[in-house]
């Protein structure tokens, strides 16, 4: 009993413990769910997006005269202030005649002297002209004496050198006669012909000679002895020796008597070597003539080139010379001048309004000198008002010129207006000014007014709200949507981060590409903490 | 005498108590370990991890004892319950299953002899004596043709068809005389009858002490529900510690004492029993 007792005990406190625990979840599941980020989800949507435009302007004139009167002239007073309404005729300012008066004294003074500066000018140009022409004539005339003389030089070379030629032509003509060298060849060759017959014949005589007296003494000696055979032969052999000399020397008499004289030509040498030397003297002449005339001829063209050009140098059109057309335009200039300063003199320099308007800007002021520009700006009230606005760039997007848009100025009802002009802002590059023309009768001046437009985009498949659209650091567009992750308490839906391309979007609405999101996809829109990829999120309650 | 007697009882009573002191060391740390701030357990336990050097130390009090540990489980981590109650749940269904397998299944081996029984039996005992290693793909193989893979029943169902319980009953049904079973029968008790009215009371320690074992079995379930459950929801406690790093170990320490306390109160609810019931099976065996 007593064991089943403290069983007892035991039992409630193990159930105690659970019941602690399952407190501890309650709380625990509690704290965790509280710390999560609650968010709020949409799917995406098919749609077209419309791009509102609004833009703010006022109304402005339409077109402005401006009044302009001489710069510097000290101005005394201005009559008007701005958004004044002034006439055709009214005084707008005036300005100090005595200091005009002043002007306008130094403006003539001006003009004289301009005028005596040309007149001077013009005479230096004259004078300056007649000495040129005087140059001019003066080297043709030097030109025309230089011709001749080389004219002159030219004939007489030639007339030497046609005298030189004359001469070798006739000592050329007179030419003496020589032996040619083929009859001076048969002639040496008759005499050598000759005289080696006659030296052979003697040669022969004098061997035939010889073989006698060899004989005879042969025959002396044998006569002494008794040898009657050879005795007889020898006196035959004598006797034939003897018929042989006789015989040669009959010949050897024959060529003596009849000899062949030496040739001898140099006499026809040396009359035709002395002839050779006078053609060279000639010749020489001659060629001394042919130079003196070349010479002359070319010295003849250089004399006419040099005269030539001094001729060209003295006809040449003289130095540019603007000063005189310049001093005469500064002469018409201060002339202009003059007359604008008599012409406000002659008002005694008040200026006046030339049409009716309002008076937008006053560029004078009392006692300063007029400046170089406008010096008053009023409106034109006859020609239409103007609404001008600024466009930034992205509106520029849906806003073009001649669209057809609605303007709200004041209290008034909305209008269908057309706009005129859009153009990039000079002073602000990423802004774009309209300007709408209004219908007669409409607006005011310095009147407040708002542009709308409305474009309407084709239809995307895939718009999501715009503040599900987020941006990282790398300016790259992103949106969560809701995943699920898994973890020791389950399945439990976090923030998936997924990267998407944007299409085109408006203040409300973002259009991105398809692929990326399906139609039952949950975007975040919104959330209660700052969320990070996989943070684990629950719906807003 | 009876001074050495005295003296040998006390160097025997000191002997034992540190013994008892050294046991429950593990617990000790626990307790103080919970209540130690971060930075001491970090100071005590930086070498454990790469960036110090050293031996790891321990206080036994620590220097600023805080609860801010209890906090953080108790009120901040919703995880800690998830498995908590996951591991109360496996451990449910399986001493119930258990207990309304195991029962019939050890009255039948104890009273009843049929055919093949105490092959049958041998068959237990051997497949209680195998490893979860050893049927682990077999395991898989069959829960997988179930279906039952990534689910508590994976755990679950081979958990309540174990045959240790069947056992530890068994040894507690076969003390009972098989003349009182007869007596029973005679005054005309019939056999659900006998089961339920003389059977269970009689086996209640064995049946007692086989639930308290077979819970801190299942309590401290790791091998199974590693190898067959996927999703972290369905862990139980005893794989969910390990998940903790070193720089959370006061987290670690409070959820161990936390999974320590039902094993504590079961231990005190069955102590007697459990005794009495493993006391008896070993007589019997």
């Amino acid at each position: 009993m007593e064991l089943w007792k403290k069983q007892k005990k035991i039992l409630a406190a193990f159930g105690g413990f659970f019941v602690l625990m399952f407190l501890g979840t309650l709380v625990s599941r509690a704290v965790y769910a509280s710390g999560l980020t609650q968010v709020e989800t949409e799917t995406p949507r098919r749609m077209s997006l419309a791009h509102q435009v609004e833009a703010s302007g006022i109304v402005r004139e339409g077109q402005e005269y401006a009044v302009h009167t001489l710069p510097g002239l000290r101005v005394r007073t201005v009559y008007v202030q701005i958004g004044e309404r002034v006439e055709e005729g009214t005084l707008l300012f005036d300005l100090d005649t005595e200091e005009l008066e002043e002007t306008v004294q130094e403006q003539r003074l001006a003009v004289k002297k301009l005028e005596l500066q040309i007149q001077a000018l013009e005479q230096n140009q004259s004078r300056e002209e007649a000495l040129r022409q005087q140059e001019s004539a003066r080297a043709d005339q030097d030109y025309t004496a230089a011709r001749e003389q080389a004219d002159q030089n030219v004939a007489r070379a030639q007339d030497d050198l046609d005298a030189a030629e004359d001469a070798l032509e006739e000592h050329r003509n007179s030419r003496p006669q020589v032996t040619s060298q083929e009859d001076r060849q048969a002639q040496q060759t008759a005499y050598e012909e000759w005289a080696a017959k006659e030296a052979q014949a003697k040669q022969a005589m004098e061997e035939a000679e010889a073989a006698w007296n060899a004989a005879e003494e042969e025959v002396k000696q044998l006569e002494g002895q008794q040898a009657e055979a050879e005795l007889e032969a020898a006196r035959q052999k004598a006797a034939e020796a003897q018929a042989a000399f006789h015989t040669a020397q009959a010949a050897w008499k024959t060529l003596s008597d009849n000899p062949v004289e030496k040739p001898d030509f140099s006499a026809e040498d040396s009359a035709l070597e002395a002839w050779r030397e006078q053609q060279s003297s000639l010749e020489s002449s001659a060629a001394s003539a042919q130079r003196a005339a070349e010479d002359a001829e070319q010295s003849r063209e250089n004399t006419l080139q040099e005269a030539g050009r001094k001729v060209e140098d003295a006809a040449a059109a003289p130095a540019a010379d603007s000063s005189l057309e310049v001093t005469r335009l500064e002469l018409e200039s201060a002339q202009t001048s003059l007359e604008r300063y008599e012409k406000i003199l002659e008002t005694e320099g008040k200026i006046y309004a030339e049409a009716e308007g309002v008076v937008t800007d006053i560029c004078v002021s009392p006692g300063d000198p007029a400046p170089d520009g406008a010096a008053v700006v009023y409106a034109d009230l006859t020609s239409p008002l103007q609404f001008g606005g600024s466009l930034t760039e992205e509106q520029k997007q849906y806003v073009n010129q001649g669209d057809e848009v609605e303007l709200k100025l004041g209290n008034a009802s909305r209008i269908d207006v057309k706009v005129d002009y859009v153009a990039q802002s000079e002073s602000s590059p990423q802004m774009y000014d309209i300007r709408i023309f209004l219908p007669e009768n409409t607006g005011s001046i310095g009147e407040s007014g708002t542009m709308y437009a409305e474009v309407q985009s084709e239809t995307y498949t895939c718009c999501i709200p715009l503040e599900a659209l987020r941006e990282d650091e790398n300016q790259r567009d992103y949106i969560y949507v809701l995943g699920k992750r898994s973890g020791i308490l389950g399945e439990e839906l976090a923030a998936e981060k997924v990267y998407v391309r944007v299409l085109d979007q408006n203040d409300s609405y973002a259009a991105i590409e398809e692929g990326a999101l399906d139609a039952d996809t949950e975007i975040i829109v919104s959330e209660t903490a700052e969320l990070n990829e996989w943070d684990v999120v629950r719906y807003k309650d | 005498m009876a001074v050495w007697k005295r003296i040998r009882r006390a160097a025997l009573f000191v002997f034992l108590t540190a013994l008892g002191i050294f046991f429950c060391t593990p617990v000790l740390f626990l307790l103080t370990g919970s209540v130690t701030s971060r930075y001491e357990l970090n100071q005590y336990l930086a070498p454990l991890s790469d960036a110090a050097k050293g031996f790891v130390y321990w206080k036994w009090m620590p220097d600023y004892p805080t609860f801010s540990h209890y906090e953080n489980v108790l009120l901040f981590t919703p995880q800690f319950y998830v498995v908590f109650w996951n591991s109360v749940k496996i451990t449910a269904l399986i001493l119930a299953g258990q207990l309304l397998a195991a029962v019939p299944a050890a009255w039948a081996f104890a009273v009843y002899p049929f055919p093949c029984r105490r092959l049958l039996f041998t068959v237990y005992l051997v497949l209680m004596l195998m490893p979860f290693q050893v049927t682990m793909l077999s395991s898989y193989l069959v829960l997988n043709g179930l279906h039952l893979m990534n689910t508590h029943g994976a755990v679950i169902l081979p958990a309540v068809f174990s045959t240790f319980p069947v056992f530890l009953i068994y040894r507690s049904f076969c003390g009972i005389p098989k003349e009182l079973l007869e007596a029973a029968r005679v005054d005309g008790a019939g056999e659900w009858q006998i089961f339920r009215r003389v059977g269970i009371p009689l086996a209640s320690g064995g049946i007692l002490s086989s639930a308290v074992l077979g819970f801190l079995e299942c309590w401290n379930l790791i091998e199974q529900p590693l190898a067959f459950l996927k999703d972290q929801s369905l862990w139980p406690l005893s794989l969910y510690l390990p998940e903790i790093s070193l720089d959370q170990a006061g987290y670690a320490f409070v959820a161990s004492v936390i999974t320590l306390i039902p094993a504590l109160f079961v231990f005190l609810l069955g102590r007697d029993y459990l005794e009495r019931g493993i006391a008896a099976s070993a007589l019997k065996e």
